[in-house]
């Protein structure tokens, strides 16, 4: 799912700092998954401004709802009665669900607290390891499962460059491994060593245009067939 | 008693029936809101192009995505039992007769012989449904009262016209019977959940988001 | 905190359900409870088709008992209806129902029920079952 971590509260501070009233919303999807910006996490933000307003004496009305998922307008749905007495928003769903927001309320200056790291696996409770950078045209079943594209520092589809370290590691960081490495392991155990000679264009981010997913069985609703 | 049942409480059953239809749509049309149609996407064009499934993936597909596929037989059953339930009374010659004795109106009506059948084929997939119901784990796990007593609201009025059609019983209570389950049942309708005659139709075809048959273009509010 | 002339945007749980009432009442009357539902949730499938898992017995066990009851829930109902909205359905949307009834929207409407009361599911580990 997408991984998404709080932004420092100085900065969140200084957003808010204009305003008279906040309601902050949480998201019940991924945000919560990650325990990054669910109900819990609205909660402990919504106290710490609170607490830090009254240690400089101001005030402010801070008030906290969740949503169960920030992507979808039929979950916004229920704020439309909540928002009219905060004079901004804020938003702890990623930033997908920070700009629906936006879009449901375009009146309402709305702020995103978290920043939006990844689309990636869980490894422990409370931490999370990128995987994916959603190229679009995904290679993986030719690297064994890797994603060069995430996983190689310098995005290399050719192999690994000539940096890597004893031990098979990055020469970025000697606590990353090479994933070039990783890829060859593997394959070889594999025994489909060639695949690799399947992945040539190297990922440029040729297209910047904002992408529409549709998803096959529904393009016959939205999309006239020629 | 007769003349009373056939009669005022007649009529004052098709008004209730009627108004409380009514009053249901306007409550439908209440808790939903119209919404804008889906704007034309357009595709991107990718230098990948789209990738189709398989025609043969695609021809079998049907079975897992509709309710047809899933479960054939019950899809089958209620269609043939609601089909009935709603043509019998209609084509009735009996009730044709009735309608033109009171309204000058002479409505269409099938053989009796087939009219039969079809009462016998309503009471019979009814008591399937009774069935069903008490023996399936999971119809069973969110059956009440109600649903057995409205079922029985339902079937009265089939089994009490067959049997006073074919004086089986003494005809002349049998057809009050008959009578005064019809009226239960007209009355029941809008304001049980044997309203779902009416909804059925105005959220399928209405609301968009449940599956509906045609672009439906309301939601829920 | 609130302070004075304060509205609260977090409702009560009576009041989430008041303003929600007509659309309550008319779903619950509107399920024929004919368990058609069952098939098209894909977590009744995954379960051995344990009925407790059936979109319809999902709806009228967690907001309909809450409905039912007017609001007045006793911690452990509360806690009988979170394990439903939660644990039992993944609001992944796709149920079915012949007569067009708004599962989804019930069950989410019983999350936003419980969060009122701070119930909500948790994913640092607590919630797993032992």
């Amino acid at each position: 799912m997408i991984k998404i971590k709080r932004k420092p509260f100085a900065e969140i501070s200084a957003m808010l700092e204009p305003y008279a009233s906040f309601l902050n919303v949480g998201c019940g999807g991924c945000a919560s998954v990650c325990l990054g910006g669910g109900q819990k996490e609205v909660q402990e933000l919504n106290a710490e401004l609170e607490a830090a307003l009254r240690s400089m004496g101001k005030s402010m009305i801070i008030q906290g709802y969740t949503v169960e998922r920030a992507c979808n307008m039929f979950f916004l749905e229920e704020l439309d009665s909540r928002v009219q007495e905060a004079d901004c928003l804020g938003s702890m769903a990623c930033s997908a669900g920070v700009q629906l927001l936006a879009e449901r309320f375009p009146t309402k200056p709305v702020f995103p607290m978290i920043n939006t790291l990844a689309i990636g696996v869980d490894r422990e409770v409370g931490v999370y390891e990128e995987s994916c950078r959603a190229c679009g045209d995904c290679v993986i079943g030719y690297t064994g499962g890797f994603c060069p594209v995430t996983r190689c520092a310098k995005g290399l589809f050719n192999g690994p460059c000539g940096g890597t370290r004893t031990g098979g590691m990055c020469e970025v960081d000697p606590d990353i491994p090479c994933v070039w490495h990783q890829i060859y392991e593997r394959l070889e155990a594999q025994g489909r060593i060639e695949d690799v000679l399947k992945v040539k264009v190297p990922m440029q981010w040729h297209d910047q245009v904002r992408r529409l997913v549709i998803q096959e069985p529904y393009l016959g609703r939205y999309v006239e067939r020629d | 008693m007769y003349e009373l049942v056939r009669g005022p409480l007649a009529l004052a059953a098709f008004f209730i029936f009627l108004f409380g239809l009514l009053f249901q749509t306007v409550r439908f049309y209440r808790l939903t809101k119209p919404v804008r149609s889906s704007p034309a996407y357009k595709p991107q064009p990718r230098s990948d192009g789209t990738r189709h499934s398989l025609p043969s993936v695609q021809r079998r597909a049907w079975k897992q995505r509709t309710v047809l596929g899933m479960e054939p037989g019950m899809v089958v059953v209620t269609a043939v039992f609601h089909a009935g339930l709603i043509l019998t009374p209609l084509t009735l010659l009996s009730h044709s007769l009735l309608i033109q004795q009171s309204w000058g109106v002479r409505l269409p009506a099938f053989p009796e012989s087939l009219s039969d059948l079809m009462t016998l084929l309503v009471i019979g997939l009814g008591c399937y449904l009774l069935y069903r119901r008490v023996v399936l784990d999971r119809a069973r796990s969110i059956t009440g009262p109600m649903d057995i007593v409205l079922l029985a609201v339902v079937l009265a009025p089939f089994l009490t016209g067959f049997l006073a059609y074919h004086q089986w019983l003494s005809y002349r209570p049998m057809i009050i019977a008959h009578i005064l389950s019809g009226e239960l049942m007209l009355v029941c309708i809008p304001f049980t959940r044997l309203a779902h005659v009416l909804f059925f139709f105005l959220t399928r075809l209405g609301v968009g988001s449940e599956f509906s048959f045609v672009r439906g273009s309301r939601d829920w509010r | 905190m609130l302070g004075k002339g304060e509205r609260a945007v977090v409702p009560s749980i009576k009041e989430l359900l008041d303003e929600n009432a007509p659309k309550i009442r008319f779903m619950l009357q509107l399920c024929v409870r004919c368990a058609m539902c069952a098939e098209s949730c894909f977590l009744y499938r995954m379960k051995d088709r344990d009925p407790l898992y059936m979109p319809s017995h999902k709806m009228l066990n967690s907001v309909g008992t809450l409905y039912r009851r007017k609001g007045r829930a006793s911690p452990g109902d509360l806690e009988k209806i979170r394990e439903i909205v939660w644990h039992r359905c993944v609001l992944c949307m796709r149920c079915y129902c012949p007569l067009g009834v708004d599962i989804p929207g019930i069950i989410a409407l019983g999350r936003s029920l419980c969060r009122t009361q701070d119930l909500y599911r948790h994913y640092d580990g607590s919630d797993l079952k032992p």
